[in-house]
């Protein structure tokens, strides 16, 4: 990673203390950590400032990760390329994530619950290394 | 002289018995009245029955509909007494609104087959074209050894159907919600654990850990019931893919092995053929094999020996007690552990139970391992059932018919 140019990321998680975590243990990865709390805010967030990847979570009030990701897609080239991985505790074999994951690539799914902190990190880093 | 008298005898003899002949006939017809007063009330007492009700002579032809059956299909008996009943007279699909073909209709089975049904898993469709979910029950009538036709008790289930949807859906959101605080405490644990908050006391670190596996537990335990609320619901699907069965069970293995290294019991494995493919959901087949692994290895002595299998067996073979009727891929998982207590044994499978020993020996056990893994098998096709001696082990057998595992959309 160059220094100068560090790797942005945008977090969209609306419980505060998860969405810290995530925060804090990127930024000591030499990640450029941006925040937001719903998928109003993260759509807003994402179109300006352009992060390299995005983790967003689903169930949020004012405006829920698969719109904003849905919205997103179809806005820009930038949104519709920008790699998402989709962080939540509803159980990916429902129709409506498994739906909108294969309409929305490139985009992944991770529980939340199964997954520690390093486990993320690395998944993120695998994901940003694959430049497709 | 004599032959007057003869006549009047011959009279008096053709009198009383031209009376006695009469009194036989009143006799009889107090009887036939009786009779079909009997006849009639048996009929009132059938067509009281408070569900629906249809009796069908051997060709199926409507002999008998009451009130409550007229009401529930949207028909008058006038328009369908002496009809076929599962014919013109009645539409039956699946959930997804597939017309259920006529050889496979219960009244059908009973009166062909003579199989008597009881299900709840059609739609009657009312003459209007509006359904709903029934629960039947249709039996033979036989007669000196002759199926002579069927009698059919059906209810409207719609109402039972919500109230478990309602309890499903429920437990679905709460489970999600129940999610959140212990993935919250399971990231702050593991930052706190990796040291860059500062240095930890040996003590620290040990409470931590403490919390970490006590709240890894808690999570554990919501997604089981999550699970059981998705199949319950009937909203999870089964998808498949042609996959190497063994190469699965073998990778579960692996996954287990932190849990089976150490004081743990010995595990082998049996591998006769390391290639079996399969058409199988993997994720769900993981979970059964994974859940009948581990209860292996929680419920036998660090001592004992866990044994897993896997291979083909043929039709018309007998596996542990069980005569199977198709070419199967079995995985057999037996250990040398406290075993099932015998009078328990016929619960095993029911969701939360736990067995006096189980709970005695595993004090961290959900209960719904087994319930999960039959409901899995139930609704894909496959088997599972086992063999157990208290204090001797269990043998746990999951089968998946070598055509693979049915598919199942959700809803």
């Amino acid at each position: 990673m160059i220094e100068d140019k560090k790797t942005k990321i945008l977090i969209v998680e609306d419980e505060m203390i998860i969405n810290k975590m995530y925060a804090e243990e990127l930024r000591s990865q030499g990640f450029l950590v941006l925040t937001a709390t719903n998928g109003g805010e993260g759509l807003e967030l994402a179109l300006r400032e352009k992060p390299d990847l995005i983790l967003l979570d689903i169930l949020m009030p004012i405006m829920d990760g698969l719109t904003m990701m849905s919205k997103l897609r179809e806005k820009d080239l930038y949104g519709k390329n920008v790699p998402i991985i989709l962080l939540t505790n509803l159980s990916a074999s429902e129709e409506k994530i498994m739906s909108a994951i294969t309409k929305n690539e490139p985009a992944y799914y991770l529980i939340k619950s199964d997954w520690d902190l390093s486990q993320i990190v690395e998944k993120i880093k695998e994901r940003l290394s694959r430049k497709v | 002289m004599r032959s007057q008298i003869q006549k009047k005898n011959f009279e008096e003899d053709l009198t009383n018995a031209r009376i006695a002949a009469q009194n036989v006939l009143e006799d009889l017809d107090i009887e036939k009245t009786k009779v079909e007063k009997e006849r009639a009330k048996e009929v009132a007492i059938l067509l009281s029955i408070g569900d629906g009700l249809v009796v069908t002579d051997e060709n199926g032809n409507i002999m008998l509909i009451n009130k409550v059956a007229e009401k529930l299909l949207g028909r008058k008996k006038e328009e369908v007494m002496g009809k076929v009943f599962s014919d013109a007279i009645l539409g039956i699909e699946d959930k997804e609104g597939k017309v259920i073909s006529l050889e496979k209709r219960p009244m059908n089975l009973a009166l062909t087959a003579g199989t008597a049904t009881v299900n709840s898993i059609y739609y009657y469709v009312r003459k209007n074209k509006t359904r709903f979910p029934v629960a039947i029950t249709v039996t033979p009538i036989v007669f000196e050894g002759k199926v002579i036709g069927a009698v059919e008790v059906f209810r409207d289930i719609t109402h039972e159907r919500e109230i478990d949807e309602e309890k499903s859906e429920f437990i679905s959101l709460a489970s999600h919600q129940l999610k959140t605080p212990p993935t919250a405490v399971k990231l702050l644990t593991e930052r706190l654990l990796s040291g860059k908050m500062g240095t930890l006391t040996e003590k620290q670190k040990e409470y931590l850990n403490d919390i970490r596996f006590s709240n890894q537990r808690m999570i554990d335990l919501t997604n089981a019931l999550l699970n059981v609320s998705r199949i319950e619901l009937g909203a999870f699907t089964i998808q498949v893919q042609k996959k190497n069965a063994c190469a699965i069970v073998q990778s579960v293995l692996d996954e287990l092995e932190p849990i089976t290294k150490g004081e743990q019991p010995k595990l082998k494995t049996i591998f006769p053929e390391q290639n079996i493919m399969l058409m199988l959901d993997e994720p769900l087949f993981r979970m059964i094999i994974t859940n009948l692994v581990t209860n292996a290895i929680h419920y036998t002595a660090s001592e004992g020996e866990i044994v897993v299998e896997c291979k083909t067996i043929n039709k018309g073979e007998t596996v542990g007690g069980k005569l199977l009727k198709e070419n199967y891929f079995v995985v057999v998982i037996s250990d040398t552990g406290y075993g099932i207590p015998q009078v328990q044994q016929n619960k095993v499978f029911t969701k939360f139970f736990r067995a006096d020993n189980a709970r005695e020996k595993h004090v961290n056990g959900t209960g719904l391992g087994l319930y999960i893994a039959k409901s899995i098998m139930d609704h894909s096709g496959g088997l599972i059932w086992f063999m157990s001696r208290e204090n001797k082990g269990s043998v746990f057998y999951a089968a998946i018919p070598m055509t693979g595992m049915r598919t199942k959309v959700g809803t």
